[in-house]
């Protein structure tokens, strides 16, 4: 898995990349400064939640593309874990897309990932719980629910 | 809901479109994606009006003026889409006609400042009298303060979209006080190789067969390019635009895996 992060990493204009499963297990290559486990977690967790909302709107979404003056966060959702990346600005898209299918479609392959993946019991929409949340995301899911 | 009519940018520009549109008096969706980022905007029509434009983060106007810019990629137009957004109030006509005048000047910076990453500099001459700077004029002329700068490091210093940028660099080269730097040279761009097209073919036969020829060509021209003059910096692009054409995702995945590593080895 951490040499698929790698590779992900090795891609031009990417800072660092992440798996979050939804039990709340973060696995990461090598963290850039400023940045350590927590922070990935929070990071993570909002995707999460957006992405449990989207679910509940029946508008699926797997692939975020968040952007922000000096960086960007691009993450991949899949069942029951959350692919984050970080990136300058101009990250080569096309490059980080094709390492990004190749690399999970290896992961998926792999046997010892699939058994990790099949553990997890926590499903996204157990993150939209109102103590978990500030008030104005908990009203948007009241809104959309 | 299907398209009624597509095709390639690099035959039909998007204001030309929108004009047939326009007089057609249609409702409806341009949809329109670049292929080398896969980004993509979209200009809604009611009645042959242009009622809103959406692109990357603009809205309205400037998206319109940043969409009709693109040169290369595919359109689609969905008849009868609707949006309850409406971004552009400006009579179309009018909208039309500016955005012809704004891609002829572009037409014309293009040609002064072919890429937004070839650096200028100061001349050190004053702006001649008949020349009055504005405000913005003296903000990018100060950034040459500091030596030689890019379109694209002045738009990002100035928080403003390349393009403006560009106006602005081309008005003052015209004025005399910006010039080429000393690497203002385009690098020549370094181009993809035909062993590359020959592994990316016999590739593609073994997955899709015979039609695997046409499927790369039409995918080059989408770039405006052709496979002699294939610009390696787009390589990526070209992949992912190829292997979005293989429909089984097995296939996909290994068409990817094989690509990804020509890339690496270019």
């Amino acid at each position: 898995m951490k040499e698929k992060l790698e590779e992900i990493t090795g891609v031009s204009g990417v800072r660092t990349a992440f798996i979050y499963f939804n039990d709340g297990e973060v696995v990461f290559n090598s963290a850039p400064q400023g940045f350590d486990k927590e922070t990935f977690e929070e990071i993570a967790k909002d995707v999460v939640q957006m992405t449990a909302i989207f679910d509940r709107l029946a508008t699926p979404i797997t692939e975020y593309d968040l952007k922000f003056d000096n960086g960007r966060v691009i993450a991949y959702t899949q069942h029951n874990y959350t692919l984050i990346i970080l990136c300058e600005p101009g990250v080569s898209l096309a490059m980080l897309r094709l390492t990004v299918n190749v690399a999970i479609a290896d992961m998926e392959a792999d046997k010892k990932f699939q058994k990790r993946v099949g553990k997890i019991e926590t499903t996204r929409r157990s993150f939209l719980v109102r103590s978990n949340m500030d008030p104005e995301s908990w009203s948007l899911v009241e809104t959309v629910s | 809901m299907s398209s009624v009519l597509t095709g390639n940018l690099a035959y039909l520009e998007v204001i030309n479109i929108l004009k047939l549109l326009s007089s057609g008096s249609r409702d409806g969706k341009l949809i329109l994606q670049k292929e080398d980022q896969r980004e993509i905007g979209e200009i809604y029509l009611k009645g042959g009006k242009i009622v809103h434009a959406v692109c990357d983060t603009y809205l309205g106007e400037p998206a319109f003026n940043e969409l009709i810019l693109w040169r290369s990629g595919k359109f689609a137009f969905e008849p009868d889409a609707t949006t309850n957004q409406q971004t552009i109030d400006k009579d179309t006509q009018q909208l039309l006609n500016e955005g012809a005048q704004f891609y002829q000047a572009w037409e014309r910076i293009r040609h002064t400042i072919p890429s937004f990453n070839i650096k200028f500099k100061k001349t050190g001459q004053p702006p001649p009298p008949n020349v009055k700077l504005k405000g913005r004029d003296w903000e990018v002329l100060n950034l040459f303060e500091s030596g030689e700068v890019s379109v694209s490091e002045a738009a990002q210093k100035l928080n403003m979209r390349d393009l403006d940028i560009a106006g602005i660099i081309h008005a003052l080269i015209e004025a005399g006080v910006v010039a080429a730097g000393s690497l203002a040279q385009p690098v020549k761009k370094e181009t993809l190789n035909e062993n590359f097209f020959k592994n990316l073919e016999n590739e593609l036969i073994q997955l899709m067969g015979p039609v695997a020829s046409i499927i790369i060509d039409d995918v080059v021209e989408s770039f405006g390019e052709d496979r002699k003059s294939f610009p390696r910096d787009k390589v990526a692009g070209l992949v992912e635009s190829i292997s979005n054409e293989i429909y089984d995702p097995a296939k996909q995945v290994t068409f990817q895996q094989y690509m990804l590593k020509q890339i690496k080895s270019l």
